[in-house]
């Protein structure tokens, strides 16, 4: 699925979704741009000891995700085991978490 | 230049303890100030990460004060994850040679004790930018420097065994350090095949909860061990917005201050504390702090060169990995085994060392500061 990620209109920076501002010119003109989700893991990990409010999904994948479009993002991975460079699709935004699955090559 | 020197030390055993934050901050404190001799005491600095949250108490500095009988000079608490010590020292060294004082008193204290695991996990996330989706998404403070590991051991061809050397010797280190929290031998195949708990890092990985403080007197003049100088620089405290993952920019431009102000270089270092947080950690400690090149602090491991007989033995102490992780004694615990091996009483004393580094790491690379010290009269 798409995601939603910001840019700032004055150096065309693009920024992750929660930015309020651009670091770079300190502009608050940032519009929204559309990403199609898909990119490539740079790396992971398998979390089995995790804090209270996620205890109960435990043990469960993190992602660092090169976007095609541009962004690297962190977020949570649903497959059953996962590799470096491993391709991969936004499925699901939940609570502000962005839910990767495996894309079948 | 105006000489400051580290005249007193004071440190409580690390572990599971039954004391409370006040009564471990005020053992060490009292330690260093009868070992300086009891000086006026100009200032009052304490590191602490999290007694409100965890410990219930806040007025570090106060607390010290009124305990000690030190009257009303100015106190203050200095957060900055597991930083927050090194950045205590640093203030209270750069107001020491800048005129402001004579005699400080640096502590750093923590209690982490007494909780299940999950609240504890859940009060060192604050050490990470919480309003991100990242945070939203499950990661963990450990989870940082997993996914860091598995990067760099893709990317320099290191494996998981490396990891367990750096646990291995610093459990070895501990065993000979009285207050050391872990005193157990442990076999390598034992490290690897631990609980995991943020693969490729499994428990031995990891530096545990902890409860501890330590304490030192610092003071204008060449009355002991000499501090040359004090680095520190600040880091991205969001994984997915680090430039490049393997290396902490932190730790590098804090080192590269120290050794710029101080006129030396890692070739002159004879002894090493890093911020071992996990085995990661001291991997790429000794690469940034140049040590090592990039991508071979591994090898290093492997050919023993960061222990005695080694090029430079880091983390004699054994390290925040098995003496312990108390969050906010952690740097002025570095501060003191360094100050222990330049006054040649330390816990596997390095023979004959002249100048040592205490490197100290807040967050997932948010902070970092870097301390030179040398023996007095070196």
């Amino acid at each position: 699925m798409n995601i939603t990620a910001k840019y700032c209109k004055n150096c065309d920076q693009i920024l992750h979704a929660d930015k309020n501002h651009c670091a770079s010119c300190y502009s608050k003109e940032l519009k929204t741009k559309e990403l199609n989700g898909s990119g490539e893991v740079y790396s992971y990990t398998k979390i089995h000891a995790a804090p209270k409010d996620y205890a109960d999904i435990a043990p469960y994948y993190i992602v660092l995700v090169d976007l095609n479009e541009g962004l690297r993002i962190t977020g949570r991975y649903t497959g059953q085991s996962v590799e470096i460079d491993q391709k991969v699709q936004v499925e699901a935004v939940n609570k502000n978490a962005y839910i990767f699955k495996p894309v079948e090559e | 230049m105006t000489n400051v020197s580290v005249v007193g030390r004071g440190i409580t055993k690390f572990g599971k303890k039954k004391d409370s934050i006040k009564s471990m901050l005020i053992d060490a404190c009292k330690d260093a100030l009868v070992e300086a001799d009891r000086p006026r005491v100009d200032a009052v600095f304490v590191g602490n990460f999290a007694s409100g949250s965890l410990a219930n108490q806040e007025i570090l500095g106060s607390i010290v004060t009124n305990e000690l009988g030190l009257g009303n000079v100015p106190s203050i608490k200095m957060e900055g994850a597991c930083a927050s010590g090194g950045l205590a020292f640093r203030q209270a060294y750069q107001l020491v040679k800048a005129g402001e004082y004579d005699n400080v008193l640096v502590a750093g204290a923590e209690k982490m004790t007494g909780f299940d695991t999950e609240t504890v996990t859940k009060a060192i996330n604050h050490a990470m930018d919480n309003e991100s989706n990242e945070s939203a998404s499950g990661l963990t403070f450990p989870g940082f420097f997993g996914v860091l590991a598995n990067r760099y051991i893709h990317e320099y061809g290191a494996k998981k065994e490396h990891l367990a050397m750096v646990a291995l010797k610093n459990r070895e280190y501990a065993i000979n350090n009285p207050i050391a929290q872990f005193t157990t031998p442990v076999e390598l195949e034992e490290i690897l095949n631990a609980k995991p708990i943020t693969d490729p890092l499994g428990l031995f990985d990891c530096s545990p909860i902890s409860d501890g403080a330590a304490a030192v007197m610092i003071q204008r003049g060449a009355n002991g061990v000499e501090i040359l100088s004090s680095g520190q620089a600040s880091g991205t405290p969001l994984m997915q917005e680090v430039d490049d993952l393997l290396h902490m920019s932190a730790t590098y431009s804090s080192g590269k201050r120290a050794y710029e102000a101080a006129g030396i270089g890692p070739e002159d270092v004879d002894v090493v504390e890093v911020h071992d947080c996990f085995s990661m950690t001291e991997i790429i400690a000794i690469e940034e702090l140049g040590f090592f090149e990039k991508g071979k602090g591994w090898e290093a491991l492997e050919n023993g060169l960061t222990k005695h007989g080694g090029l430079v033995p880091v983390n004699t102490s054994g390290g925040l990995l098995s003496k312990g992780h108390p969050i906010g004694a952690t740097g002025i615990a570095q501060i003191i085994q360094i100050v222990d091996q330049l006054n040649g009483s330390a816990a596997n004393q390095v023979e004959n060392p002249k100048i040592g580094l205490a490197q100290n790491l807040g967050g997932t690379g948010a902070y970092s500061t870097v301390h030179l010290l040398r023996r007095k009269g070196a």
